[in-house]
């Protein structure tokens, strides 16, 4: 079988195809790829993909999925080989939902037959003979993509396509949700006693986020060799959100000059789970997965949220727990109660705290911490420590009764 | 479920789903389980072995919810990697790879 780059444009476009994508706007030349320009653009994927060379050239460009936790593809192919059971459903997670991004739905409209395509592949290395698109149904612009797209490829061989939307909730995409939902339950975090096992209980599901979906698309047409690495990241800066894709070896520094961003006091990196970042610290650092947890840092679901020179981050901080708080389903003890105390004692620390609440919050961060059946609380305790690390000289100052982001209107 | 805490080490996990709080947990097995400021139990301990282990299995089979499970150090369940049940990552969800 002929596994090469033959048929493939001298120049690799990208996954979106452009620098910039504003949220919201199309800038003019950036448009939905159809099936034929997708085939024009990418290549036909080469069929039957064949699975150990697949296998290998994941291993090789190291590819981690993006939906957050940057887990290898290739560690989680061989769980699922291990399992040694057929009846599979590969899932092709576009339920975004992290406020702070909009990648995965950029992706799904401008590209959806890159994502069908990373399902196909997925399929392929599991045996799989129904792949299932995940996505919220508020998303209207990328279901309405994603229909169309599946009617663009009516005439294809493969495991049939199907969408299934979801109420749009922050838990609705968690990997855990999604099984539990296609066994037939709610859309709702579950516990799982089985590790490497997520679906056991039911039917077997192979859940990959769809930007990951995307990058095998590329990666089974370029191969390991001609791969060009990199990660789409959505940049919130005030009220400029676009997203953008970084190619490998780009700094945070380069990223933010190349986008027109001004140097911020910190980020928030990953998502509204994620760690607030100090700028010093970040911008030296290239956006790029491995890299990144080499430095004990995570690039999560490729969320960078700005904090501006002269704001106060503890201010920021406070309505993201409580944002936080209230995306919990409810089931877990520990965050349904854990999660609003710290909520409110985050507004406290956004205020005047005294001493003893901010001893308090840090005892409920450790108390809510792991303890939940999901990541939310995890997630809510990371973020919140963060803030108290990155921002310490804020916290000092809200104690005497200051705030920075005051000190600037004066 | 793996509920035969026979003595031998291993691990006393909860289903913090299932988990109402109730508190019968920490009377049947005090040495092992605390509870929270909201009544739902903490198990500071990871293995567990010996008479602390007989304490889990009294635990386990005392639950009314069934939210606690024993399992047993050489289950090959857990050995496939010795992470912890609940799905955790340094971005908050794992929203799938």
């Amino acid at each position: 079988m002929n596994q090469t780059t033959m048929g493939l444009p001298t120049r690799y476009p990208g996954l979106i195809g452009a620098d910039v994508v504003p949220l919201g706007d199309l800038p003019h030349g950036v448009r939905r790829h159809g099936q034929a320009e997708h085939d024009y653009t990418f290549g036909a994927l080469p069929v039957p993909i064949e699975p150990g060379w697949m296998d290998r050239q994941v291993r090789i460009v190291a590819l981690t999925g993006r939906g957050g936790a940057h887990f290898p593809v290739a560690t989680k192919w061989a769980a699922a080989r291990q399992a040694a059971v057929d009846d599979w459903t590969v899932v092709a997670n576009g339920a975004e939902g992290e406020p702070a991004s909009g990648k995965d739905a950029t992706l799904l409209q401008l590209r959806p037959h890159l994502v069908l395509d990373g399902a196909e592949v997925a399929a392929a290395m599991v045996g799989a003979r129904r792949i299932v698109i995940w996505l919220a149904e508020q998303a209207r612009d990328s279901v309405d993509s994603i229909r169309l797209a599946i009617a663009e490829r009516a005439d294809r061989t493969g495991p049939p396509i199907e969408m299934v939307t979801t109420p749009e909730r922050y838990l609705s995409g968690e990997s855990s949700s999604i099984i539990r939902a296609i066994h037939g339950g709610p859309a709702l975090p579950r516990t799982s006693f089985h590790p490497g096992r997520s679906w056991a209980g039911g039917p077997p599901v192979l859940v990959h986020n769809v930007e990951s979906l995307a990058r095998l698309a590329v990666l089974a047409r370029t191969g390991a060799a001609s791969y060009a690495a990199g990660s789409l990241v959505t940049v919130t800066d005030g009220d400029r959100r676009m997203v953008v894709e970084s190619p490998a070896g780009e700094t945070f520094a380069a990223l933010f000059s190349r986008v027109k961003v001004p140097a911020p006091q910190a980020v928030l990196l990953g998502g509204y789970g994620g760690e607030w970042v100090g700028w010093s610290e970040l911008e030296g650092l290239q956006v790029d997965p491995q890299k990144l947890r080499t430095a004990g840092r995570s690039l999560g679901a490729g969320v960078l949220l700005t904090l501006p020179a002269g704001q106060c981050g503890l201010r920021a901080t406070a309505p993201i727990a409580d944002w936080l708080a209230e995306q919990s389903a409810g089931q877990c003890g520990p965050c349904r109660f854990g999660l609003p105390a710290v909520a409110d004692l985050s507004f406290r620390l956004a205020g005047r705290p005294r001493r003893r609440e901010v001893e308090r919050l840090e005892e409920l961060l450790d108390l809510v911490d792991g303890r939940g059946a999901c990541g939310l609380p995890d997630g809510a305790a990371r973020m919140i420590r963060s803030a108290l690390e990155t921002f310490a000289d804020e916290v000092r100052l809200h104690r005497c009764g200051h705030c920075t982001a005051d000190q600037g209107q004066r | 479920m793996v509920n035969h805490a026979g003595g031998g080490p291993g691990r006393l996990l909860i289903d913090p789903v299932a988990c109402d709080g109730v508190g019968m947990c920490a009377h049947l097995a005090p040495s092992l389980i605390e509870l929270d400021p909201w009544g739902y139990p903490v198990i500071p301990t990871e293995t567990v072995d010996g008479a602390d282990a007989r304490a889990a299995g009294r635990a386990v089979r005392g639950c009314p919810k069934l939210a606690l499970r024993f399992v047993p150090s050489t289950d090959p369940d857990r050995s496939l990697r010795g992470d912890p049940p609940t799905v955790s990552t340094r971005t908050g969800l794992t929203r799938t790879n």
